[in-house]
């Protein structure tokens, strides 16, 4: 276009403006000033004359087919993908199963506690059954004194 | 119901970034689907910027692993394919580098009889013969194997797969005035190198 060797350096405030000129994103005002300047700069004219004739060159490029992705590309991805989680995943498993294990081992234990709480435990020898009367008689019945007394009395008699 | 191309796109974007926010919160299917709908264009990057390696493949596959790894740390007002492309370009580069050693298909040295050929492919203009435009394209791709691999990297994401100026400097994390001048330099830069192989023996070959 400019009709200088190829080769040169631009000036280097300007390239970035001639890489705009020769991809046409100027202004018909703006590319006017960049050949206004490569008129009256030889390294200016050379630089575009050269990119100028890259673009052609290089845009073959395009016209050549594009690789294509293989058929299992998706699934190899995906299965890599959940194969890198199962690194953690029987780790992690393991973690949740013991944590199930420990709530239903501490809910069954306090379910039992709660169980023999409840139940008034039949006396299944005498001494319990003392100590029971003893414990359940705390404030003064007069009814019932002579009975604990009693209770107590032959329990100690018993020993 | 009719829905216009602004409103289409614009529900495309909402409806990506569902996925992703569905993904993120560990929806595999959400996750497969954006694997489905990127999948050919991360391919089409990482077989451009290996130049056609057999492993482009693999290396596309590691991204989108590396993606759902890292989707956490994705910000929902930024466009996916982008922060996508961004993966795919540095896993490329440090396949690259690791690859180092190796010589590359296109970086081998032309021999006397392909220079001819390659002459003759690039003078002639008007591609008819498509065995013709390979040749040029094969001159090409030898060209771009002559570069700074970055600048070549820039060039085929401008040339090869149409990236925006805004888009690359994104990707390679480069303010676009940057951007622009690196590119420039790798035009004129691949120019030199075409002129030196049509004429080696003319060290300032008139054209035009
Ligand atoms: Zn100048």
């Amino acid at each position: 276009m400019f009709g200088k060797r190829i080769g040169a350096t631009a000036c280097p405030a300007r390239e970035a403006r001639l890489e705009d000129y020769i991809e046409r994103r100027l202004s018909a005002d703006e590319a006017a000033e960049v050949e206004t300047h490569a008129r009256s700069c030889a390294r200016c004219a050379a630089a575009l004359d050269a990119a100028g004739a890259s673009v052609p060159l290089l845009g073959m490029l395009r016209a050549r087919p594009q690789a294509q992705p293989s058929p299992y590309f998706v699934a190899r991805v995906m299965a890599a993908v959940r194969g890198e989680q199962d690194v953690w995943k029987p780790v992690e498993r393991a973690a949740w199963r013991l944590c199930w294990v420990a709530t239903a081992v501490v809910l069954i234990l306090a379910a039992f506690l709660l169980h023999l709480q409840r139940l008034q435990p039949i006396p299944p020898a005498p001494e319990q059954s003392q100590v029971q009367a003893l414990v359940s008689v705390s404030a003064p019945q007069p009814a019932y004194q002579d009975d604990s007394y009693l209770l107590v009395s032959s329990g100690d008699h018993g020993r | 119901m009719t829905r216009s191309a602004g409103e289409g796109q614009r529900s495309e974007v909402a409806d990506e970034r569902q996925l992703v926010r569905r993904a993120q919160s560990g929806d595999e299917a959400a996750y497969e689907e954006l694997v489905r709908t990127h999948q050919h264009r991360v391919v089409a990057i990482a077989s451009r910027l290996l130049r056609g390696s057999q492993e482009a493949e693999d290396v596309a596959q590691q991204v989108f692993v590396k993606a759902y790894f890292s989707l956490r740390s994705f910000d929902l007002r930024s466009k996916f394919s982008t922060w996508l492309y961004k993966i795919a370009v540095n896993e490329c580069w440090n396949h690259l580098r690791k690859k180092k050693a190796r010589p590359l298909v296109y970086e081998a040295d032309l021999s006397e009889e392909q220079s001819e050929r390659y002459q003759g492919a690039a003078q002639r203009s008007g591609m008819v013969d498509p065995e013709e435009a390979a040749r040029q394209q094969d001159l090409v791709e030898w060209l771009l194997g002559q570069l700074d691999p970055k600048d070549r990297m820039m060039l085929e994401l401008k040339e090869a797969q149409g990236f925006s100026i805004d888009e690359i400097s994104e990707v390679l994390e480069l303010n676009p005035n940057t951007v622009k001048v690196r590119l420039f330099r790798a035009r004129t830069k691949l120019m030199e190198l075409y002129r030196r192989r049509l004429n080696p023996s003319r060290p300032a070959a008139k054209r035009g």
